[in-house]
């Protein structure tokens, strides 16, 4: 009786995984793998007029390859830096007071992170379009200050998207540097002090060490969405500043100038510049646990680059890493949020 | 060490980040007659007669509910299977599963846009459900598997060899024991279903608009009265479901006091 459960079990184990896994692995393959294959080849077989060719060909990046795209590629470059940049020296502070703070008042301070975060992008571009419209209030109160020209708009300009890149991004970089100053240790900067160090010494050479990873995490958080975001510039910047790099791609799938090979090219080039700075990361964090002699390195939480990095190695055997959860459920969704505490100290 | 500086920062940014917000729903209740600024609900009325307004609501409903069950059954599907299970077919599932949290929203549109047209599927309603069923999965996976790690599966088991059925152990075994993430994922579901614009837009067409793509138009299209009542209508549902999860977790972040 036994004996025969036993090999009954091992049949009934093979049969017991399939029926768990077969509906999600079904769903995947047919609406993110094959999806995502049929993008890289229709990257590589457009014609001389844009459109579906026939067999393999490299036109479509050979299009791409100009100094107009290069042009657009190095703008979008330079808002996504200066998004980053603005962002976590905006978010520091802001991390660093909701990490010091305890109780209700913290749970508050996270809320009020959390709502912006998760509002969707059009709301938060209809609230602006009220505050920085030509009739509206700030530029009137800007204009009777005499801080600006009567004839300066505030709207559909490149300081109205870059304003709204950060504004929206901004909950993006404060996350992933709360998480990390949450789990670092005050009591080094207690003892840098005491030791003789400023409190400026402290600060360069103590607190932002501590935390460089939550500062890499949170400045790729920013720079991977703003590169793949066109709906700010398409809708904020008016003429002049409305075409970034992701609005090439939106409008190579409009109907007016459909050339999707096109299109997929300039995508693969996105999902390449979303892999730059995670290579760069993993080379850090692997240079980091080589010199601290760690056989492995604590992965900050919220951390996009570091899921791809499990999803590639598949270091854990196959069970999705805690540490390595993603930003969205860290922020406020997981019953057990790593976001605090948990495999920090470990 | 007494220094101000964090603090005030803050203070200015809750200010940055809630002053158009809560302009914005000023607006939306703010009326002009004879010159004069009065409350007034007018917006809400106008925009809420119009069919395309209540369409673009329903199928924001309707999307986010199918998204929200159908992605939890299967999340919660995979998450116990990568957890109990090793071996190839289990890392090709955990890859895949990482796609949709790595890849630019822009890209996944975009493929998905290319496969639906490719397969003649109409789009509308259905396809915007595949689309956000497609990226909801993962996030719920991880929600759940996430929790899974205290799970201990010598209760499935032990109610096994008892003689309960699979139906039965998944019912009373592993269903309460994973209620909490269950519904943390689901409201996780419903949340990235009603946050997303980039999918949506590339596989709604016109049967499938939603509310924030018809906010999306209306913008685009110039200024629409009505247009700020409805986002504040949006804003409204956001800040109910983030504040309802975070109020549900609230352990989560308080026990974490030292």
């Amino acid at each position: 009786m036994k004996q025969k459960r036993g090999t009954d079990r091992s049949g009934a184990f093979r049969l017991n995984e399939l029926l768990l896994t077969l509906p999600s692995l079904l769903m995947l393959i047919v609406l993110v793998g094959i999806p995502t294959i049929i993008v890289v080849f229709n990257a590589f077989c457009a014609d001389s007029r844009g459109g579906w060719g026939e067999g393999f060909s490299l036109a479509a990046f050979r299009e791409i390859f100009t100094v107009y795209y290069a042009g657009i590629t190095l703008e979008t470059i330079l808002y996504t830096a200066l998004t980053s940049f603005f962002s976590i020296l905006i978010g520091l502070p802001v991390a660093y007071t909701i990490a010091r703070s305890r109780g209700r008042m913290r749970l508050l301070l996270l809320l009020l992170v959390f709502i912006p975060f998760w509002t969707n992008m059009v709301v938060h571009i209809a609230a602006w379009k009220i505050v920085l419209h030509p009739d509206g209030f700030l530029r009137n109160v800007l204009v009777f200050m005499n801080l600006i020209d009567e004839k300066q708009l505030l709207w559909n300009t490149p300081f109205a998207v870059l304003t709204l890149f950060v504004y929206v991004f901004l909950p993006f970089a404060i996350i992933p540097l709360y998480a990390s100053i949450e789990k670092f240790d005050f009591r080094l900067i207690e003892s840098a002090r005491d030791l003789g160090a400023t409190a400026s010494q402290a600060f360069f050479r103590v607190f932002l060490p501590g935390i460089r990873n939550g500062i890499y995490s949170a400045a790729m958080l920013v720079f991977v969405p703003v590169f793949g975001c066109y709906i700010i510039p398409q809708l904020v910047g008016g003429p002049g500043c409305d075409v970034l790099y992701a609005n090439k791609i939106y409008q190579f799938t409009s109907t007016q100038s459909r050339n999707i090979p096109i299109a997929a090219a300039l995508s693969l080039f996105l999902l390449l510049a979303m892999l730059v700075p995670w290579i760069i990361y993993r080379i850090h964090l692997i240079r980091q646990a080589n010199s601290e002699g760690n056989s492995r390195v604590v992965p900050e939480p919220g951390n996009a680059a570091e899921i791809h990095s499990a999803a590639v190695s598949c270091q854990n055997g196959t069970k999705l890493d805690t540490g390595a959860e993603s930003l969205k459920n860290a922020a406020g969704f997981s019953p057990a949020s790593d976001m605090t505490e948990k495999e920090g100290n470990s | 060490m007494k220094n101000r500086i964090p603090q005030i920062t803050t203070l200015f940014v809750f200010l940055f980040f809630y002053f158009p917000l809560v302009w914005m729903v000023i607006q939306s209740f703010l009326g002009k007659v004879d010159g004069e600024y009065e409350w007034t609900l007018r917006w809400y009325e106008q925009v809420f007669r119009k069919r395309e307004v209540l369409s673009a609501v329903m199928n924001t409903v309707v999307v986010g509910f199918f998204a929200a069950v159908i992605s939890t059954v299967l999340g919660t599907l995979s998450a116990l299977a990568i957890f109990k299970y090793r071996g190839k077919i289990q890392e090709v599932h955990t890859a895949l599963l990482y796609i949709p949290l790595v890849v630019p929203e822009i890209l996944m549109g975009l493929s998905l846009m290319i496969f639906f047209s490719g397969l003649g599927l109409p789009f509308g309603k259905g396809t915007v459900i595949a689309a956000h069923v497609a990226f909801c999965t993962s996030y719920v996976t991880v929600v759940i598997a996430s929790s899974l790690d205290g799970f201990d599966f010598t209760l499935v088991e032990a109610s096994r060899d008892l003689g309960a059925t699979y139906f039965q152990t998944f019912r009373k075994v592993i269903f309460p024991l994973l209620r909490p993430a269950i519904c943390a994922g689901a409201l996780l579901a419903f949340t990235l279903s009603l946050d997303d614009f980039i999918v949506t837009f590339f596989v709604s067409g016109h049967g499938g608009t939603t509310l924030p793509v018809y906010i999306y138009n209306s913008l685009k299209h110039g200024k629409v009265p009505g247009l700020y009542a409805l986002s504040s209508v949006l804003l409204a549902v956001t800040f109910l479901l983030v504040t309802v999860s975070v109020f549900f977790q609230k352990n989560e972040f308080l026990d974490k006091e030292k």
